[in-house]
């Protein structure tokens, strides 16, 4: 049995043959009429969402639910996991899905194309209202040509060279080319083919009229022959025009419906790749009759395509699809964390924790007002737990999705150290009771998965995709990378209970109560120790992992020396303190420095585009990072002017006697 | 006394840690940043592996400072004595002392695979068998008598032996029983081969001369050259280029006895095969990110085979040597097509010394912050109560 790679070559061939043809058929006439626009009257049914949500498909190497595929495709059209429709109703990732493979004219109406900067616009000489903001398809498909135009220059410029808003045109162009292919993934089974007088192929038509393209399946042999002699014949033959205006559709149809693979294939199969509706029609032209449960199953999806008008139908087709595909999923394992997933996503557990820890800050901040209510500073410290333990089960979710270390992606790393550095926020606030972890906890838990959400939105990828083969294994992932990750986050954390200080003394915050700083010189110290304990043992454990996978400990990889730097810095100061060469100021002047070296470890080295740790490099975050490095210096600067005002006598060694 | 006292407070001393930490972040953030641009080779041989250097910052302002292998010397000696210091203070800073014997370990080692690993690539076709590898970096100059019927007799000089020998100078190599001496001079690690265009210029060898290029990024790149002066102990000396890319060696005919002089990549035998029986290369399905690369190979040693597989993070461990598996090719076989697999071979003394390093400081630095805490937590608890 060819292999599906080969099919697909066969099929490429196929369809530059035949599109090479057309062009021949100088006397083909136009098409007769436009076809009925395929518009959505009703709101989806409930139940037909669900089973549409939890159909798994195979996609960027791993199975996953249709909904996740929709909600992050949609995330990247629109920057938001939703949309609204025609009428204003809003669709959820799944239901704008459905859309665009049901009634893709309905879909073309809505406005989900983001357009961060008019200047896009501008260029593809269109018109705007606002300079950000969302346009359908039926807006932008005027200048869909120019578009593509554009979009091929402006590639050919280094990345690095190019302005950004040729950026942004070319992710225009990208996704209206997602849009397209999502539009015609089911033209496929919805399409009907008159076979009658088409030369060659009339031998295969039905007597009646047109025939979906699952009838054919049992003719594919003779389907294959018609076409040898369709290839073979000039295009003044009898039936030639006909027969390539039947097939031209059939090919674009066939190659637009590869784009989802729904099908699992069988437990016994030796591949691991999934077929999509494309794949099976594909096999036409080859020759081939899909196997018989496969062929079902793409009846199904025509009877679905057919029935979507009607909705109790549809659903009812729904439910037969749903079963049918999650069994063969099933059959080979695959299905077993598809409802998980679509829970982490529905139950969206990263967000509701975004608002709780906004929910605690106000708390906090009414606290600092009314500092004496113990019901406000109880229900603070609930407002901070609660999301804390929301972020643990999202997190734990996604490792038994996964069946991971909780640390993988550059995304899971913002989840993980927000997530560590309000552990520590809490263990402080346990230990001090003063309020100080509590808002630390809060500010950090907002800043952090506000970030988080503002990254996902920017990469508009999948944040569980597959692994590059180095990265294939749990015992490093979960001891290096964690461990590391948890030293990032003490480290950030011991930056951030720093500005507390020079916030605190610029402004003269406590200043005759000795009960302000002392403890809060303590706790940097302390979280500092943490984080050095964390970042060197994760450093060596990389450099571990480092020579058993590429042959040395230490290679002065840039990666390898940010970890470095954290450790040195974090040395520096604590040997420092030590020999009180720095005091309270120095050490947190020196603590807010130490947030700037943890960020260029995390994400600044990534930008430097070498070194061996490539499935780590990023790019579209130099802004927040310089953003990010100027405050801190800002930060610093503040530190210093309020040292020079501060002439009261200077505060003891911080340390001495307790921690170090 | 008093004088040696002060030595070793100073080498000892907080003040000098933290001024030898402040100078390795400043080396390692500068050696970082010069990775863009030259790549991590001269990186390397510029920040970390020298004992002082020339940072031009921002280009033009030429600024002196410390290498890498000078300030972890220093390091490693402040180290030391520091975690005797502790030692002294009892069992409150044990895990601290614990933690900076550690650090030495983990420097020591380090010096130990800077000084004595050695490393390469062998290169294996499926059903092929090999018994050597070869350097990444290092180059050699091979002589062999191709007349004798044991013609694998190889005559060899490292590139330690020849590497000074740039631009005019010469350097002569013996061989007691070649009826000939050699001279080599003109040694360049990265060379073009290029054709004379008449007068002037570096001497030629029938019509082509070796030009020093400047050194790539990636050091595998380079193409080393050099010039060669073949002297027989009677008759005239026979002069020739040896360049990295040649197709076939330089050769001169002696006595009847044809002789070849290659320059190429060091090898380094082993004493046991390895024989590639097949490479696998898993996609993840309907992407082209690789998932596994498998090498499955049989080690041969003294007539006994042993069927074993080398993966990403699972590397083969014998006879001191380790092989990882490390790239493969074509580039863009096809199912079906005979494939090769590169292994990464290292031979490093200190292998595994990062690992016992990494126990040690671990357990240092847990038994002090554990101590210092539980301290903290039973003093805050007495003043409460």
């Amino acid at each position: 049995m060819k292999t599906l790679r080969t099919l697909s070559i066969s099929i490429l061939l196929t369809i530059f043959v035949l599109t090479s043809l057309s062009a021949l058929a100088q006397d083909a006439p136009a098409a007769a009429s436009a076809p009925a626009k395929l518009l959505r009257t009703q709101a989806w049914d409930k139940e037909a969402v669900g089973l549409f949500e939890s159909l798994a498909i195979q996609e960027g190497g791993r199975i996953k639910p249709l909904k996740t595929y929709a909600d992050v495709l949609l995330l990247k059209l629109n920057g938001r996991r939703s949309c609204r429709d025609a009428q204003e109703a809003k669709l959820d990732g799944t239901q704008w899905l459905m859309d665009c493979l049901f009634f893709p004219d309905s879909a073309r109406q809505y406005k989900m194309f983001l357009i961060e900067n008019s200047d896009v616009l501008v260029d593809l000489g269109l018109s705007y209202t606002k300079r950000r903001d969302r346009y359908s398809y039926d807006d932008l498909v005027a200048a869909r040509t120019l578009l593509m135009d554009r979009a091929r220059t402006y590639s050919s410029i280094e990345a690095p060279l190019r302005r950004l808003g040729q950026t942004q045109l070319i992710n225009l162009a990208t996704n209206m080319m997602d849009f397209e292919s999502l539009t015609h993934a089911l033209d496929v089974v919805r399409m009907r083919l008159d076979l009658r007088d088409t030369g060659p192929f009339s031998a295969l038509a039905a007597g009646t009229g047109p025939q979906p393209v699952s009838a054919l399946f049992p003719k594919a042999a003779e389907f294959s022959v018609a076409l040898q002699a369709l290839r073979q014949g000039q295009a003044q033959d009898p039936g030639h025009a006909a027969a390539m205006r039947a097939l031209n559709p059939l090919g674009e149809a066939v190659d637009s419906a590869s784009t989802l693979s729904f099908i699992a294939p069988p437990a016994t199969d030796a591949t691991s790749e999934w077929r999509s509706l494309g794949s099976l029609a594909g096999q036409l032209f080859g020759g081939q009759t899909p196997p018989a449960d496969e062929a079902a199953v793409f009846s199904t999806f025509e009877a679905l395509a057919d029935a979507a008008p009607t909705p109790a139908v549809f659903t009812e087709k729904a439910r037969a699809l749903h079963t049918a595909l999650a069994v063969r999923a099933q059959v080979r394992g695959e299905y077993r964390a598809i409802g998980l997933e679509v829970l982490y996503h529905k139950a969206d557990l990263v967000y509701y924790s975004l608002c709780f820890y906004v929910l605690c800050f106000l708390g906090v901040a009414a606290s600092w007002v009314r500092p004496k209510s113990l019901l406000l500073y109880r229900s603070d410290l609930f407002l901070l737990a609660l999301p804390t333990v929301l972020l643990a089960i999202a997190i734990a979710m996604r490792c038994t999705i996964r069946l991971r270390p909780p640390v993988t992606t550059l995304y899971e790393t913002i989840l993980f150290v927000v997530w560590s550095a309000i552990v520590v926020c809490l263990f402080i606030e346990w230990i001090q009771r003063n309020k100080l972890g509590l808002s630390m906890g809060a500010i950090l838990g907002m800043i952090g998965l506000f970030l988080a959400n503002k990254y996902e939105v920017m990469e508009g990828e999948d944040t569980m995709p597959s692994m590059v083969a180095v990265l294939n294994t749990n015992f490093w992932l979960g001891t290096h990378v964690t461990t590391i990750t948890i030293g990032y986050a003490a480290g950030l954390l011991a930056g951030a209970l720093s500005h507390a200080f020079v916030f605190g003394k610029l402004f003269r915050v406590d200043k005759k109560v000795a009960g302000y700083y002392r403890p809060l010189d303590r706790v940097v110290y302390g979280v500092l120790c943490f984080s050095l304990l964390f970042s060197i043992v994760g450093t060596i454990l990389g450099g571990i992992w480092a020579n058993e996978s590429w042959g040395r400990f230490w290679g002065w990889d840039p990666k390898e020396n940010g970890a470095l730097l954290i450790c040195l810095w974090q040395l520096t100061i604590l040997h420092a303190v030590r020999g009180r060469y720095i005091r309270d100021y120095g050490l947190h002047l020196a603590s807010v420095f130490g947030a700037v070296v943890v960020a260029f470890s995390w994400f600044g080295v990534n930008q430097l585009g070498v070194g061996l740790h490539s499935y780590g490099f990023t790019s579209g975050i130099s802004k927040a990072l310089l953003i990010f490095y100027s405050i801190e210096c800002v930060v610093m600067a503040l530190g210093v002017l309020a040292w020079g005002l501060d002439r009261g006598p200077r505060a003891e060694n911080p340390t001495e006697g307790n921690l170090a | 006394m008093q004088a040696l006292k002060k030595t070793f407070n100073f080498l000892a001393s907080y003040g000098l840690a933290c001024v030898l930490f402040i100078l390795l972040f400043l080396l390692t953030f500068l050696g970082t940043l010069y990775q863009v641009d030259h790549g991590l080779f001269a990186a390397q041989k510029k920040y970390f592996e020298s004992i002082v250097l020339v940072h031009q910052a921002f280009g033009f302002l030429p600024i002196p400072l410390p290498g890498g292998y000078l300030v972890m010397s220093l390091l490693f000696i402040n180290l030391l004595l520091g975690g005797f210091l502790r030692l002294r203070e009892g069992w409150v800073k044990m895990g601290v002392a614990i933690t900076h014997f550690g650090m030495c370990m983990l420097i020591a080692g380090s010096y130990i695979t800077f000084r004595e690993s050695f490393g390469g690539h062998l290169t294996i076709n499926e059903g092929e068998t090999q018994s050597e590898f070869v350097s990444y970096h290092e180059w050699e100059v091979v002589v062999t008598d191709v007349s004798r019927p044991d013609a694998a007799l190889e005559y060899l000089i490292q590139e330690a032996s020849f590497a000074r020998f740039t631009g005019e100078s010469e350097g002569t190599f013996n061989f007691g029983d070649l009826p000939f001496t050699l001279k080599l001079s003109r040694f360049s690690r990265n060379t073009a081969l290029k054709k004379s265009s008449g007068t002037g210029g570096p001497p030629t060898v029938d019509g082509y001369y070796l030009e020093p290029q400047p050194e790539e990024r990636d050091d595998e790149s380079n193409d080393a050259g050099a010039y060669i002066q073949v002297l027989p102990t009677q008759g005239e000396a026979k002069p020739g280029l040896l360049w990295g890319q040649a197709r076939k060696p330089f050769s001169v005919v002696l006595d009847g006895r044809t002789f070849t002089f290659e320059l190429r990549k060091r090898r380094f035998p082993l004493s046991f095969a390895l024989r590639l029986d097949k490479f696998t290369f898993e996609r993840h399905p309907g992407t082209m990110m690789a998932k596994v690369y498998r090498s499955s190979v049989t080690k041969i040693e003294g007539g006994v085979e042993e069927a074993i597989e080398i993966t990403m993070n699972e590397p083969l461990r014998h006879l001191g040597y380790t092989f990882y598996q490390s790239s493969y090719g074509p580039p863009n076989a096809k199912p079906g097509d005979r494939m090769y697999s590169v292994l990464a071979v290292v031979r490093n003394p200190a292998d595994q010394v990062p690992l016992y390093s990494c126990l040690v400081i671990a357990l240092g630095m847990v038994a002090h912050f554990l101590l210092a805490l539980f301290r903290y937590l039973k003093r805050e608890t007495r003043k409460s109560s």
